[in-house]
């Protein structure tokens, strides 16, 4: 992996962030992210938590439209994680985007549950338009008034019910291994699917899956394992009419994100600073 | 649909002799307006339930999840996706809801003594969480089924 990203030929290279696994993070660092997402909640306006989770589904438009079962699905949320990054970062907190390894990882991670009376990390309320126009969805199968997730004014999951499973480790390695894009991004969504579907509530639901903190941590482990394949696979082509599709709202093609180096952050298992004397 | 089954196919003479490196099912038209739901895929095990273990010795061969819109939030129209010619100068994307295409590779399910005989049948069934396990829902809609074979 490369140590730096250009920008730009305009620019320097410059030393890249790394998003680390949230099973590796200190408790300062957990702190930091904590307290960047409470910044983010607590913003009102387009640079806010509400805009940003809302891209993904409600209030309208579903920019994720252009996302779901369709080749744009990896790089449309490159793009969408790199904007909430900067957003969270905007905060003035030094924070990346951490993932959720749900291969070793069964269950929700300690920093994203019920931790005190607040976590941003765990629950966050819902804007009042994006519960309205969710009343004019029909809901999941047997769903009443009550069990609506339109009618629950703060995120909620469901982790592990009955039918939902989190794909195994066998089960990725398959996906890593196919050589072309096609299968891969396809298999991948799906198991991303499972994911969603597992952690159930609000994340197993489109309109509202973008408003739990656990979908960033998800879906970075999804763009991770991305990186992962593109490294493995260096010969591995990107579909041409794909890559000069624009993925909105972010004015950014798919070619834009094909390198995350580009965009100024890489993965690492983890990172530590070492003072140097002198 | 809250199940579906193609009985007995006819295989190509390669297909039978399992000449193949890798089959996949191709789900076309795959209506994604409802609610999120997994689509559980056997082969050769007509009876299959939504209990029965997700082993390739029973007959499971894979799955495609659909993470569904969850139904319609627009006005009048919002969600019909438009069936006239496309423009050829519309640039816009393609509308939200347009069917998709679904892909399960089934290449280890099929190559299982199971499945040695000259038919095939292929079964999915549909399945959202349930208080006690995974339960069928009337939420399968697609337009088209292939079975496709590499050497």
């Amino acid at each position: 992996m490369s140590p730096t990203g250009a920008p730009s030929p305009q620019q320097p290279a410059v030393p890249l962030r790394h998003r680390p696994s949230v099973t590796e993070m200190t408790e300062a660092e957990l702190a930091e992210l904590r307290a960047a997402f409470k910044a983010l909640q607590e913003i009102d306006d387009e640079r806010g938590y509400q805009y940003q989770a809302g891209i993904h589904g409600l209030p309208l438009p579903f920019y994720c439209d252009q996302a779901h079962g369709q080749p744009a699905f990896l790089p449309w949320h490159r793009a969408y994680l790199y904007r909430f990054e900067l957003a969270l970062r905007a905060t003035g907190h030094d924070v990346m985007l951490p993932w959720w390894d749900w291969i070793t990882v069964r269950s929700i991670p300690a920093p994203y549950g019920a931790v005190g009376e607040a976590n941003p990390l765990y629950s966050v309320p819902i804007n009042a338009l994006a519960l309205e126009q969710g009343k004019r969805g029909e809901g999941a199968p047997g769903d009443t008034e009550e069990t609506r997730l339109a009618g629950k004014p703060n995120t909620v999951r469901e982790p592990g019910r009955p039918g939902t499973r989190l794909p195994t480790a066998p089960q990725i390695e398959r996906v890593m291994a196919y050589t072309e894009f096609a299968s891969f991004t396809t298999s991948l969504e799906d198991y991303h699917g499972n994911v969603h579907m597992w952690v159930g509530g609000h994340m197993g639901d489109i309109p509202f899956a973008a408003y739990d903190p656990i979908f960033w941590a998800h879906h970075t482990m999804i763009d991770r394992l991305w990186r992962m394949w593109q490294l493995r696979h260096p010969q591995a082509s990107f579909p041409e009419n794909v890559a000069s599709e624009v993925m909105e709202p972010f004015n950014l093609t798919a070619k834009d994100v094909l390198d995350p180096t580009t965009l100024g952050y890489d993965y690492v298992t983890t990172s530590t600073a070492i003072a140097v004397e002198g | 649909m809250d199940h579906y089954q193609a009985r007995d196919l006819e295989l190509s003479p390669s297909t039978i002799a399992r000449e193949f490196t890798r089959a996949d099912l191709v789900f076309y038209g795959v209506d994604h307006r409802g609610p999120s739901f997994e689509a559980l895929v056997f082969l050769n095990a007509p009876e299959a339930t939504p209990d029965t273990p997700l082993d390739v010795a029973d007959g499971f061969a894979g799955s495609f999840v659909i993470f569904g819109h969850g139904g319609c939030y627009g006005d009048v129209g919002h969600c019909e996706v438009p069936s006239a010619p496309r423009d050829p100068f519309d640039s816009r994307p393609p509308h939200g809801l347009t069917p998709q295409t679904k892909m399960v590779e089934i290449t280890e399910a099929f190559k299982h003594p199971r499945c040695s005989g000259e038919t095939l049948t292929v079964t999915v069934l549909p399945v959202v969480a349930g208080a006690d396990g995974a339960k069928q829902a009337d939420v399968l809609f697609f337009t088209g089924l292939r079975l496709l074979t590499y050497r």
